[in-house]
């Protein structure tokens, strides 16, 4: 068996505000494989953006504290590495694209210094190799003419533009990772599939793993290979790409797809609906956190909380798939 | 019969000025240019179309909070355009809106019972508090929340919750015509199609009619029975809804179509879009989507291109359909 890229044990990301300890991230493990492309996907709140932002260290302390857990990048544990180390990981090994390509470009900088800085950090190249460097990477994202954008400032492009400079900077040092935190939900339909497009092709050519965090199943249908579902701070269902759209198993996954209205069905009957909203991580329901949502909830699940199980090559936490829930009917 | 909403060329120009200190202005964007139609009761029209092309706008001035630079916005019959804000306000029961950010769009310092009953005080609908108070607890139960919660503020509630207050608020003065401009463009999915189903319940319950204003294509196909898809400020095609997404006309909102990408990873992963991006270099054209249209030709140089009819309720604007 291959080895992974990168492997999380057991994650737990807190954040102590004056309400009490939210519990965003509680206990999630999963492997990135070389080359993957893996989808998280789970409602706002659920713990995904804390999984990308503790895998690179960037989680805010005070308030945010990994609390438990390990982030193994081959033999090496993340979480213990020194600041000097994480320079080195951090853009160059690891690289991450942000939501929101407006507020994650500096604004009194032009798009030369912001691209050249990974690239000076990184490679120690001259100038005027950087500058032949910027223009093949902006080449690379399609911008169609990169001497003239390496000298305008970001409130001088547009959404998309500034997406694929992001997009630019990520793929600048050849990353084994990119992480893509909800890449195209600020930008129109048409410049998704752009950027959709776009990431696909990077993949194809430069071998990357991306891990993308979404809470657009359809965005996930056209680029991932395996899906993990986020339901507060924990892993529900992890299964691949195909598995998991034709045969939901979790619950939750199964209410989140009937959710969204098809392009292709002229289907008037109302929507599909998961009763209830997302729980309060301060005191997460007991059990499954998502018992007092669930059609399927037993006795048990409110009681005990169901382990990650593997069935038919996928892995579900639910205890309607436990062999253990003999005798527990549903209610 | 006679619709309940008509919009007819109706324009806003914004001006841009480049120098506080000049009286002149360096720019004039037309956000919404000549955009005419008309609703029949109880019907939704989706307007789609991607940031920029003056969907908000158009909603924004059909409640006139702004002034159109012309045109003519006819409710239930009657020109209010040019009403002064006076003689206004009793019309404006009958078109409430909804907004898209239901955190900025309630008074944080206001009850929901407040924010409900403020509407209603204003037109001086109340007989009586007592009268106020039962309204307040019957528009919380019709949008599926608990009368008990009118002394909460909004921030003890949800998103959803909030989007649900939003409605009651129009609900309360006897809307007859919601504008919901992205409604629940900033909620959760599993929270989005709780509301929607809400919108849909009350809307057959009450024959509302909604100007439904939204990017997302699936949702506008699944609430709407006529579809508007604005480009650049103008309405490029208008159909039925059965019509518009079987037989689309217009280039972009073939493009648009084709781009939004479905739960189905089959599909997805082998559809390569087609994502056609502006022309520099092309010779300026009096159709605005030109620049960025692969099947124009010469024949695009004629004239503007108006919205005709090209089959029965299906307008195109584009000389090759």
């Amino acid at each position: 068996m291959p080895t992974p890229l990168l492997r999380i044990e057991n994650l737990h990301t807190e954040f102590r505000t004056l309400f009490g300890v939210v519990k965003a991230v509680r206990g999630i493990s999963f492997d990135v494989m070389p080359g993957e492309t893996i989808g998280i996907v789970g409602e706002s709140g659920c713990g995904k953006s804390v999984t990308g932002l503790s895998i690179l260290n960037l989680i805010p302390n005070p308030p945010g504290l990994i609390t438990d857990g390990a982030v193994w990048w081959g033999q090496e544990n993340l979480l213990a590495a020194s600041k000097r180390r994480w320079i080195d990981i951090r853009g160059n090994k690891i690289a991450m694209i942000f939501q929101d390509p407006m507020s994650s470009l500096n604004p009194v900088l032009t798009i030369r210094t912001q691209l050249g800085e990974i690239l000076q950090v990184h490679t120690g190249q001259s100038s005027s190799q950087i500058e032949a460097e910027c223009i093949d990477l902006l080449n690379k994202v399609r911008i169609r003419n990169p001497k003239e954008v390496l000298r305008q400032y970001p409130h001088q492009l547009s959404g998309g533009m500034r997406q694929r400079i992001m997009i630019a900077i990520a793929i600048a040092c050849k990353p084994d990772l990119i992480i893509a935190d909800e890449p195209t939900t600020s930008l129109d339909v048409t410049v998704q599939a752009q950027m959709i497009d776009l990431l696909r092709e990077i993949q194809a050519q430069m071998n990357t793993a991306i891990l993308l965090i979404t809470h657009n199943l359809a965005v996930v249908a056209g680029m991932c290979e395996r899906v993990l579902v986020f339901y507060a701070g924990k892993i529900v269902e992890d299964a691949y790409i195909n598995d998991l759209y034709t045969q939901p198993f979790h619950p939750y996954t199964q209410g989140l797809l009937k959710a969204v209205p098809r392009l292709n069905s002229s289907d008037q009957e109302p929507l599909a609906t998961i009763p209830g909203s997302p729980p309060d991580l301060i005191a997460p329901p007991s059990g499954c956190a998502f018992h007092p949502r669930c059609p399927l909830a037993m006795q048990i699940c409110a009681k005990e909380e169901p382990g990650l199980l593997s069935i038919k090559g996928r892995k579900v936490a639910c205890w309607f798939y436990d062999p253990r829930r003999a005798g527990n009917s549903i209610k | 019969m006679k619709p309940i909403l008509e919009v007819k060329n109706l324009t806003k120009v914004f001006h841009v000025y480049s120098n506080p200190f000049l009286p002149f202005a360096a720019k004039a964007i037309p956000a919404v240019n000549q955009v005419s139609f008309s609703v029949q009761k109880g019907d939704t029209l989706g307007i789609v179309g991607e940031t920029g092309c003056g969907k908000s706008t158009l909603g924004r001035m059909i409640v006139k909070l702004y002034p159109p630079t012309s045109g003519e916005v006819i409710l239930d019959g009657v020109p209010v355009s040019s009403m002064t804000e006076n003689e206004f306000r009793p019309l404006r029961k009958k078109i409430q809106m909804i907004f898209q950010d239901p955190y900025l769009s309630l008074d944080p310092r206001m009850t929901a019972g407040e924010i409900i009953g403020e509407s209603y005080k204003i037109h001086n609908m109340a007989g009586q508090m007592k009268d106020l108070c039962t309204l307040e607890a019957e528009m919380m139960q019709m949008v599926g929340l608990n009368s008990e919660q009118l002394n909460r503020y909004p921030h003890e509630f949800s998103g959803g919750q909030r989007q649900r207050i939003g409605l009651a608020r129009a609900l309360a003065v006897g809307a007859q015509v919601i504008i919901c401009d992205e409604p629940v463009s900033a909620l959760d999915v599993s929270i989005q199609a709780q509301i929607i189903n809400l919108f849909k319940e009350i809307q057959d319950r009450l024959t509302l009619t909604y100007l439904f204003i939204s990017h997302d294509l699936a949702m506008v196909k699944y609430i709407s029975t006529h579809v508007a898809v604005m480009y650049l400020g103008r309405i490029v095609e208008m159909a039925t809804r059965d019509e518009l997404f079987a037989h689309p006309v217009h280039p972009y909102t073939q493009m648009l179509l084709q781009a939004v990408p479905e739960p189905d990873p089959a599909k997805e992963k082998a559809k390569k879009h087609e994502i056609w991006t502006e022309i520099a270099e092309k010779q300026p054209s009096p159709c605005s989507f030109f620049a960025r249209c692969k099947r124009s030709d010469r024949s695009c140089h004629q004239g503007l291109p108006g919205l005709h009819e090209i089959g029965p309720g299906h307008q195109v604007a584009c000389w090759k359909a």
